[in-house]
């Protein structure tokens, strides 16, 4: 099969396209082109998705991909050779991956021209968020490091451009400014990573990479004391801390919902935080080999439980979201670092699905209701049916109930979560983050089911008697909390992202049969497409131009299906425990998650349990300023660290260097010249020598000109420096 | 075709007599005069883009012809892929400063007949391949700014202005000393004075014997120009006039203070203390380096702590500099390529934030982030200034390193080029990164996000004048940060000739 770049480039170009002419043109354009945004993207998706079936139903190869080269820039001169290549590389994930993000943007942009519409600023956000809609396209479809690291700056950009559109809100501004400054932390030493991987293997590409690693390129190097792979493993993770928010990065996050609601979804689900996993599945084999899983592991399941705990103690509604957000990537991160490579990454497109969608929802309750603070919501589901629905399945899925989305993804992390812990013969610490994980799945399914509650059951607390009852109908045509109106653009998307909340999509039935079946084979579509990159493969594979499709169809067929029944791609599995692992590890996600269901429905619905606040009031205080992370940060390490270092810096150079080692030479002078005055005065007039007065005088003009700034010291001291150097140098 | 580097240098002095014999009542003519000579010179320098050879690293468009008989001085012109660019730097600039004057209502005509006489010595700096012709621009080029700075400045101005004239000046005398020291070296010779013909290290075994001990010629030497051309740069810890001079100086002036003066100590070592020096570089390139990083990290954390707006920027001068220097002392295809890229990436983005500082001046007549007294100078600029943030954002992000506009490839480029050679170094240099995406996105949020302050209340967004010279800056900043390759063509003979050089030693 043989793909041009005609065929793929539209899935990125469209939506700059779209970029371009809202950004130029769009006032002028009926509804700030809106539609025009919406339609980009859908052109995404329908090239996005023919690749996609290309992947899925022509062949069933793990090692099946495209790959495209052009030269950007070419620095080659004489025997120096430096180009800068960027390419197109799309394997079985990204065709995954884009048709994910090209779909679930295009409901995001659907529902936006609906939640945006009458807001001022309804142009604006259609300049960004076709923009950040290509970036995260281009960042998948990149080949390379490098290309990678630009599409992550622009999303950056876009983010915080997004999160600051309200900018007469003093808060957007700072939370722009957090969101921006915080990920650039983890850019830069993701930047540093791509140059030191570029300078020692010459490539920054993929495919080098892998065939580096294969060929042991990497081994017996080492930077600034530690091995190479592991500085440069180390400091590719640290970019994706920064985008992906992992602690202790993960600030930025939840402020990021300074934004309207459809730009938080996009930032939350489809785009941005996915690009740190991402970047950490693509460059697995670097961690592996640079020896860091276990960081990675540790810093997910500090994530995915922190996070899990402040969200309980939430009452914006688009706060809880944002705490699941960086739970559930935490989850994704620790899945990357116990080598659950696959599901880590079914973990990507299931949280994508479930969380735009509750993002949407949340969206249609604050533009409905005006109101995002829970504990002045309640009874809900009367009025907003459909968001109701849709919510109640994102819900179910993010808290791993099983036949939901959320479940087969978590569930298989989790698994591999515990043999990693407590039977891959690791250090016994790393027992924590099993126990992170399993502890954080608990809470995830008890704050959501809290946010379910006292927002859609129990009694309305909105301010709608003042107006009188009786407008209760059955699609809630009450006129206070404003009605769900019957508009597609809001439902449509619900609707459709909620569908996707089932599991069986993911994972055929639960059995690991039949959807795959339809396709001719045993194992799931996801397991065989997915799998973490095996490095020998990439060694005779250079990265040339126009390379066709490497199409092997059927050859990897028994080999996946052996390699992955679980998605493992840790060092050297046991089988047999891996499969006790999941067992052991499904029985006890699914009590769990109905513990935590439980929980919440005897705090909020009977009322029997108190809730948290009132049990432990010093500790939820804590969770309430977030552990104290922003306090640390802006109170002590910026405000208290930086600034004045800053300051006093400047004063420094300002203050004392420039006061008195530069401009002192002019105090300097002026003694000299006063000092020669008196000199000439009191010494020479005085005593009278008149032969030694002409030298003074001179010495005295030349001074004095120094000290009143003329041109002519120019001159003079031209005289003099020449002099002393005809006199020091014998010429 | 070799006669255009007269025109490009001749033509702003024919302007500077055309705006001299016009009454000084007559401000629009004036105006006019000047718009006119900067547009031609331009287009010139398009024209001289079009017809430049990019294959190759020799001189183009040579003239030479004998000046000084007696001491071998010629008037020795000529251009490779590194001054080329900096020549359209210079006319674009030039032409944008003009059109950034037409505010200036004091004594019209002297401004404007200082600001072309400046723009012909620059070019001179640039082309010139004798070193006493390259001396005597490199100084009469201090007169015109002296006057801009001392006359049309801020309340501070004669101090900025002196300043700024002695401490360049005590850099140039040094460099002085280097050029007589080679006219001796070579013997008077009829070369004596050709910049070419020192280049390729023919000094590496002469010594210089001072108070009878003997040294290294090139080790001298080198230092020698470092210093005439380190202060220019400015390298820390060289660099205290530049703030002065930025916050002093009229806008026009600091735009072509930043955008190319600044450029003339890092083109003296790319055309004359690293090809004549080559062995000295080398080794003092660990030096150079950690230099530059100081510069990259001390303007930076200075730039942060700053309440006055041009100060800021004129610090960020300083950081983005280092980053130049840093790319030089790698001496690698990729640092010296990114350096040069960023000399002009530099000169773009740096004068957008010149004249949008400008701009607001002029309305507020004011440059505080933060007054003195605590309250706040801005406040909620976006609001009412939407074409004016619009820019500003462009420039900012071209400024701190965004992805798709300038900075950003010259910027890897460096990094790729230091990595290479100082890795430590490179370590600590992305803090600058981090440091300057802090200041910059700082001073926005704290000048043009949050309620409209009282006292903005009647300025008025950027005019058609305005926005008609911005928009060449904007469309260079956005096409080279996606394209870059039509100016890294242009340059990479030139360069891939100096790394080829440096190699050896």
């Amino acid at each position: 099969m043989e793909y041009t770049v005609g065929s793929i480039a539209p899935i990125f170009l469209s939506p700059v396209i779209a970029f371009v002419i809202n950004a130029f043109l769009g006032r002028k354009l009926p509804r700030h082109g809106d539609w025009l945004a919406t339609l980009s993207i859908f052109i995404s998706f329908i090239f996005s998705a023919r690749i996609f079936g290309d992947f899925l139903f022509g062949k069933f190869a793990t090692d099946y991909y495209i790959h495209k080269v052009f030269t950007w820039f070419d620095l080659s001169y004489g025997t120096q050779i430096f180009k800068v290549d960027m390419g197109i590389y799309i394997d079985n994930m990204s065709a995954i991956m884009l048709l994910m993000v090209s779909g679930v943007a295009t409901l995001i942009h659907l529902f936006s021209t609906w939640y945006m519409d009458h807001d001022e600023k309804h142009g604006r956000f259609f300049v960004f968020l076709p923009l950040f809609t290509s970036a995260m396209l281009g960042l998948v479809l990149s080949d390379n490091l490098f290309s990678l690291f630009i599409f992550w700056e622009i999303m950056g950009f876009c983010s915080y451009s997004l999160i600051g559109i309200y900018n007469k809100k003093e808060k957007a501004g700072d939370a722009s400014l957090k969101a921006f400054m915080t990920t650039r932390v983890g850019d830069v030493f993701l930047l540093l990573g791509i140059v030191a991987i570029w300078m020692v293997l010459g490539s920054v590409a993929y495919v080098d990479i892998y065939a580096a690693i294969a060929e042991g390129k990497f081994t017996g190097l080492s930077v600034l004391g530690i091995s190479f792979a592991t500085f440069s493993a180390l400091c590719i993770f640290l970019g994706a801390m920064g985008k992906s928010a992992q602690f202790p990065l993960q600030v930025w996050l939840p402020d990021a919902m300074m934004g309207p609601t459809p730009g938080s979804a996009l930032i939350h689900a489809a785009t941005m935080v996915t690009a740190g996993v991402w970047v950490s599945l693509r460059m697995y084999p670097l961690m592996v080999l640079g020896d860091i899983t276990w960081f990675i592991a540790v810093i997910g399941a500090i994530t995915a439980f922190g996070a899990a705990t402040i969200a309980t103690v939430q009452t914006d509604i688009k706060a809880v979201l944002a705490y699941s957000t960086l739970s559930q990537l935490g989850y994704m991160i620790l899945g990357v670092g116990v080598g659950s490579y696959n599901a880590a990454f079914m973990h990507v497109i299931t949280h994508a699905m479930f969380k735009a969608c509750l993002f949407l929802s949340a969206g249609s309750i604050i533009h409905s209701v005006h109101e995002q603070e829970m504990p002045k919501l309640g009874g809900l589901r009367k009025y907003l049916p459909y968001t109701h629905f849709a919510m109640m399945c994102c819900t179910l899925a993010i808290a791993g109930i099983p036949f939901f989305s959320g479940f087969v993804s978590k569930d298989r992390i989790l698994g591999d979560a515990l043999y990693y812990g407590f039977m891959a013969g690791q250090n016994p610490l790393l027992a924590i983050v099993p126990i992170l994980g399993f502890a954080g799945a608990g809470l995830t399914a008890f704050y959501m089911f809290r946010m379910m509650f006292l927002t859609f059951y129990g009694e309305n607390k909105a301010h709608h008697d003042d107006h009188g009852h009786g407008h209760h109908g059955d699609h809630g045509h009450g006129h206070e909390i404003h009605h769900e109106h019957l508009d597609a653009r809001q439902n449509v998307p619900l609707l459709i992202l909620s569908v996707f909340t089932l599991g069986f999509w993911f994972c055929g039935t639960l059995t690991g049969q039949g959807f795959g079946k339809v396709f001719g084979s045993k194992t799931e579509w996801f397991k065989i497409l997915v799998e973490a990159p095996k490095v020998e493969k990439f060694v005779n594979s250079p990265r040339e131009p126009f390379s066709k499709v490497d199409s092997k169809p059927e050859a990897h067929l028994e080999h996946a299906h052996y390699h992955h029944q679980t998605g493992y791609a840790g060092p050297n599995p046991d089988e047999h425990k891996l499969h006790s692992a999941h067992t052991i590890g499904a029985i006890a996600s699914i009590i769990i998650a109905f513990s935590g269901v439980f929980l919440a429905f005897l705090m909020y619905i009977k009322g029997s349990v108190k809730p948290w606040a009132s049990r432990f009031p010093g500790f939820t205080k804590v969770l309430q300023n977030k552990y104290y992370f922003d306090d640390l940060y802006i109170e002590v390490i910026i405000k208290k660290g930086l600034l004045n270092l800053n300051k006093g810096l400047s004063w420094f150079d300002m203050g004392v260097y420039d006061r008195f080692a530069v401009d002192g030479w002019a105090t300097v002078n002026r003694w000299l010249f006063k000092a020669s005055k008196w000199f000439d005065n009191v010494v020479v007039d005085a005593i009278g020598v008149d032969g030694t007065g002409v030298a003074v005088n001179l010495f005295n003009l030349v001074l004095r000109i120094v000290q009143s700034g003329k041109i002519q010291f120019y001159f003079v001291m031209l005289v003099m420096v020449l002099a002393s150097y005809i006199w020091t140098l014998n010429i | 075709m070799n006669g255009i580097l007269n025109w490009i240098l001749w033509l702003p002095i024919i302007g500077m007599v055309g705006v001299i014999l016009t009454p000084k009542a007559k401000e629009n003519v004036i105006r006019l005069v000047t718009l006119v000579t900067t547009s031609i010179t331009l287009l010139l320098s398009v024209l001289l883009y079009l017809k430049f050879d990019t294959s190759t690293p020799d001189m183009q468009f040579v003239v030479k012809v004998p000046w000084i008989a007696q001491f071998h001085i010629n008037y020795f012109l000529g251009i490779d892929g590194i001054t080329m660019l900096m020549t359209f730097l210079n006319a674009l600039l030039f032409f944008i400063c003009t059109l950034s004057s037409w505010t200036i209502h004091k004594n019209v005509k002297a401004y404007f007949a200082l600001l072309l006489m400046l723009q012909s010595t620059v070019f001179g700096v640039f082309f010139s391949l004798d070193f006493f012709l390259f001396y005597v621009y490199w100084e009469v080029m201090l007169l015109p700014m002296f006057f801009l700075i001392g006359i049309w400045g801020g309340e501070n101005r004669e101090y900025a202005a002196i300043k700024f004239f002695l401490y360049t000046f005590f850099g140039s005398i040094f460099m002085l000393v280097g050029i007589i020291a080679l006219y001796y070296a070579t013997g008077k010779g009829p070369d004596s004075f050709n910049i070419l013909a020192h280049q390729g290290g023919k000094f590496v075994n002469e010594t210089v014997s001072i108070f009878g001990h003997t040294f290294s010629f090139e080790h001298i030497f080198f230092w020698f120009m470092f210093l005439g051309f380190a202060i220019k740069v400015p390298v820390f810890p060289f660099h205290t006039w530049l703030p002065h001079a930025h916050v002093q100086a009229p806008t026009a002036v600091s735009v072509i203070l930043a955008g190319v003066l600044l450029k003339m100590g890092t083109y003296g070592f790319l055309r004359i203390a690293f090809p004549i020096f080559p062995k000295a570089a080398v080794d003092s390139s660990t030096i150079i380096a950690i230099l530059g990083l100081i510069s990259v990290i001390y303007g930076a954390f200075c730039a942060m702590a700053q309440d006055d707006v041009k100060k800021l920027v004129a610090y960020s001068s300083v950081s983005h500099m280092g980053f130049v220097m840093l790319g030089l002392s790698a001496m690698t295809t990729q640092g010296v390529n990114g350096a040069v890229l960023q000399m002009f990436n530099h000169g773009t983005s740096t004068a957008m934030m010149f004249l949008l500082i400008g701009i607001l001046y002029e309305r507020s007549h004011h440059r505080w982030i933060v007054k003195p007294d605590g309250s706040k100078g801005y406040g909620g600029l976006s609001t009412k200034l939407p074409k004016y943030t619009t820019v500003f954002i462009i420039g900012m992000f071209a400024s701190l390193g965004l992805p798709g506009l300038s900075g950003f490839i010259s910027e890897a480029l460096i990094f790729l080029g230091i990595y290479q050679k100082f890795t430590t170094i490179t370590v600590i240099a992305v803090v600058g990164l981090l440091i300057g995406a802090a200041y910059l996105l700082w001073m926005f949020k704290r000048m043009f996000f949050g309620e409209v302050n009282p006292e903005t209340e009647d300025y008025e967004d950027m005019n058609a004048r305005e926005v008609f010279y911005m928009l060449p800056l904007c469309i260079c900043v956005i096409v080279f940060g996606i394209f870059p390759s039509p100016l890294l063509n242009v340059m990479k003979a030139s360069v891939g000739h100096l790394v080829e050089l440096m190699a050896k030693f």
